[in-house]
């Protein structure tokens, strides 16, 4: 067992500045410690010396996958020519919320991430792509980038380093697939965002056919506290030295206080729900959950209370789960688990951007038997078809999506098997159909 | 992500950009080291002054840059928020993803039918106010969410919607809640009714 396992450090990082309402402001942010990090390192240390200050935090990707953010940056080529960092705001994933936050609460933050980020991998140019439907976030961070640049911390030789970077937003259209980051990038180049095959990957071939960085913006956003605390720091936060740091956790659904937790890579789900968010609401009993987005397969309760599931990384992945994005949606005991997995059935039916027919047909017919078990009109049958369609849709597409709901229903149908079986029996839902939306 | 059919209307106007929108186009297209890039902002742009995309929006936009109408027409069609037919004066778009079902949003959009007296995917009659059903729109901390036009409305109850309702009807500035308070001002469900009091 691990040592620290009884002494998590409970500290804030990225969201250390949200009770602050100065923070947002460039004013507010450099009274609390902001663009000291790029001041320690612009035209003093060696960008090799950032990346291998980052990989030795152990800071992993917050966006989805969990990749080491430092590893990810070592993979671009020192080659000459233009190289860029696509900024990942595009947080669709159902159940995330975090990086709204982080760009309407702390923009400055992000854009000091972005710029360390560049400086390590020797970027010039940097797209921060935020989806379409998150204008006020857009307004904030280009509220922030007009006063960054105002003070030379963005643009032409910065704080006379001779290192120059400039930073754009991109407003998305509304599209979950462009959360993808190949998708994205075809996105940013004015098209269908229809995720590439890959190898190559960004690092070697992505936006406008050059090596390109993606990373999320809660990642960024970690930057300039390990630069300014060091990483032996960052990493004497969480429970090993694969799950450093803190994560936003994104709590939504049947809790008593829903919301925005950062808390260190390690602790129990249990001790999250019940010691922060209050508990199931009304006094009522957990039925399941989903810990990292809706891509990531659900939790039963006895995982939860029994298991004593933790929430890092390689906890998640060693129950068959994922840490994913950070969502995590509670479902009480009056939830139908049938209508919650056709629910998120139909979302990646909706967004299957339709390029692999594995994909495009696969989520069309899942969404539509569980639609039918919904409604009371199952057979048998139906359960075994799932079944079979399961492993079909993985391991055999261009991108993850249909990798993801594959993972998705069938967890639902494995974990819940006796609420699908008595659809079919009864030929109705036994809870009422409760959450019809 | 239905694609439907290229919206030939010969009887349509002829759509160009006005001077102040093809010069903030000028600007954007600047941001990028190709064109192309700028090809979803000026669609923004075109549906920000016309409302919505039609034909000749996407005919203009197309020879600007360079690409047959039928590229843009796929582009159009892929995401979501570019619209091909007008949406009402307040879109209202209600969260029915599985973070706001579970905290009511099913109840919470039959409420609002009733009272908008729109189905959702319609527009009514006197182009007040449309609803839309949508995927999860990142606030699901603040379930049931609500986005009328730009701004979010979080934790949404039947009697909370109703006032803001009532509001945008008496045609009163109504602010975002949740999250989006701390934003700068924009142009959302407030600057609409900001018009029109203007007006
Ligand atoms: C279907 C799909 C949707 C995704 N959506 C997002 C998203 O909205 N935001 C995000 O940061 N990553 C998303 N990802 C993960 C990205 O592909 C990518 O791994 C991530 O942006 C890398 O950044 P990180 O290493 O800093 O986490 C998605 C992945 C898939 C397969
Ligand atoms: S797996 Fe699905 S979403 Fe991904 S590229 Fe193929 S069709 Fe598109
Ligand atoms: S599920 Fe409604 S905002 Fe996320």
């Amino acid at each position: 067992m691990n040592q620290r396992l009884d002494a998590l450090v409970l500290e804030k990082i990225v969201s250390a500045r949200f009770e602050n309402s100065g923070a947002p402001d460039i004013g507010g942010y450099e009274a609390n410690g902001g663009y000291r990090a790029i001041r320690k390192i612009f035209g003093k240390v060696d960008p090799k010396d950032v990346i291998e200050t980052v990989k030795s935090s152990g800071l992993r990707g917050r966006g989805g996958a969990g990749f080491p953010c430092g590893l990810k940056w070592s993979f671009v080529p020192q080659a000459a020519g233009p190289k860029y960092l696509a900024v990942n705001a595009d947080e669709g994933e159902p159940g995330t919320f975090k990086d709204r936050e982080l760009m309407l609460r702390d923009p400055h933050q992000l854009i000091e991430g972005i710029l360390i980020a560049c400086y390590a991998v020797g970027i010039e140019k940097a797209y921060i792509y935020i989806r379409g439907e998150f204008a006020a976030p857009g307004r904030a961070v280009d509220k922030a980038l007009t006063e960054a640049y105002e003070k030379g911390y963005v643009g032409r030789d910065i704080l006379g380093s001779g290192f120059s970077c400039d930073i754009y937003t991109h407003m998305g259209a509304g599209a979950y697939i462009c959360g993808e980051e190949t998708g994205l990038l075809e996105s940013l180049e004015g098209k269908r965002g229809h995720p590439r095959l890959k190898p190559p990957f960004p690092a070697i071939k992505g936006l406008y056919g050059r090596p390109t960085v993606v990373n999320n913006v809660e990642t960024l956003s970690n930057l300039s506290h390990i630069i300014e605390n060091g990483p032996e720091w960052f990493a004497g936060i969480g429970i090993d030295e694969k799950n450093t740091g803190t994560r936003m956790y994104c709590v939504s659904g049947h809790v008593e206080r829903p919301g925005l937790y950062e808390l260190p890579l390690g602790l129990t789900l249990e001790e999250i729900i019940e010691d922060h968010c209050g508990g199931i609401r009304d006094g009522k009993a957990l039925k399941a959950v989903i810990p990292g987005g809706a891509s990531a397969p659900v939790l039963t309760a006895k995982e939860i209370y029994e298991d004593k599931v933790r929430m890092d990384f390689d906890a998640l992945a060693r129950v068959g789960s994922m840490g994913g994005s950070g969502g995590v949606i509670v479902m009480d005991e009056t939830t139908c688990m049938v209508q919650a997995a056709g629910r998120l059935a139909r979302f990646f039916e909706h967004e299957s951007c339709g390029q692999c027919s594995v994909c495009r047909e696969g989520t069309g017919w899942v969404a539509e038997i569980i639609g039918r078990l919904e409604a009371g009109k199952g057979v048998p049958d139906d359960l075994s078809t799932l079944d079979s369609i399961d492993p079909n849709m993985r391991g055999n597409t261009i991108c993850v999506l249909s990798d993801a709901c594959a993972m998705m229903f069938s967890a639902f149908v494995k974990k819940f098997r006796d609420e699908f079986e008595e659809h079919i029996q009864r030929g109705v839902c036994p809870l009422g159909s409760p959450y019809t939306a | 992500m239905s694609a439907g059919r290229f919206p030939h209307s010969a009887k349509e106007e002829r759509f160009e950009f006005a001077p102040e929108a093809r010069a903030e186009l000028e600007r954007i297209i600047g941001k990028y080291p190709v064109k192309r890039s700028a090809l979803i902002p000026a669609l923004w742009i075109a549906q920000k002054q016309n409302g919505y995309i039609t034909s000749s929006v996407m005919q203009h936009v197309a020879e600007i840059f360079d690409v047959s109408p039928m590229e843009v027409w796929g582009v159009v069609t892929f995401y979501n928020m570019l619209k091909t037919g007008p949406v009402g004066e307040f879109h209202v778009q209600i969260c029915n993803n599985l973070s706001c079902a579970l905290m009511g949003a099913g109840a919470l959009l039959r409420h609002l039918e009733k009272r908008l007296g729109v189905k959702a995917g319609e527009t009514r009659g006197d182009g007040k106010f449309s609803i839309e059903k949508m995927e999860c729109l990142g606030a699901c901390g603040g379930a049931p969410c609500v986005q009328i036009n730009e701004d979010y409305f979080e934790r949404m109850t039947p009697e909370a919607m109703d006032e803001i309702i009532s509001a945008l009807e008496r045609g009163e500035y109504v602010p975002p809640v949740g999250a989006d308070e701390v934003a700068p001002p924009g142009e959302g469900a407030a600057a609409a009714a900001e018009d029109k009091v203007k007006e």
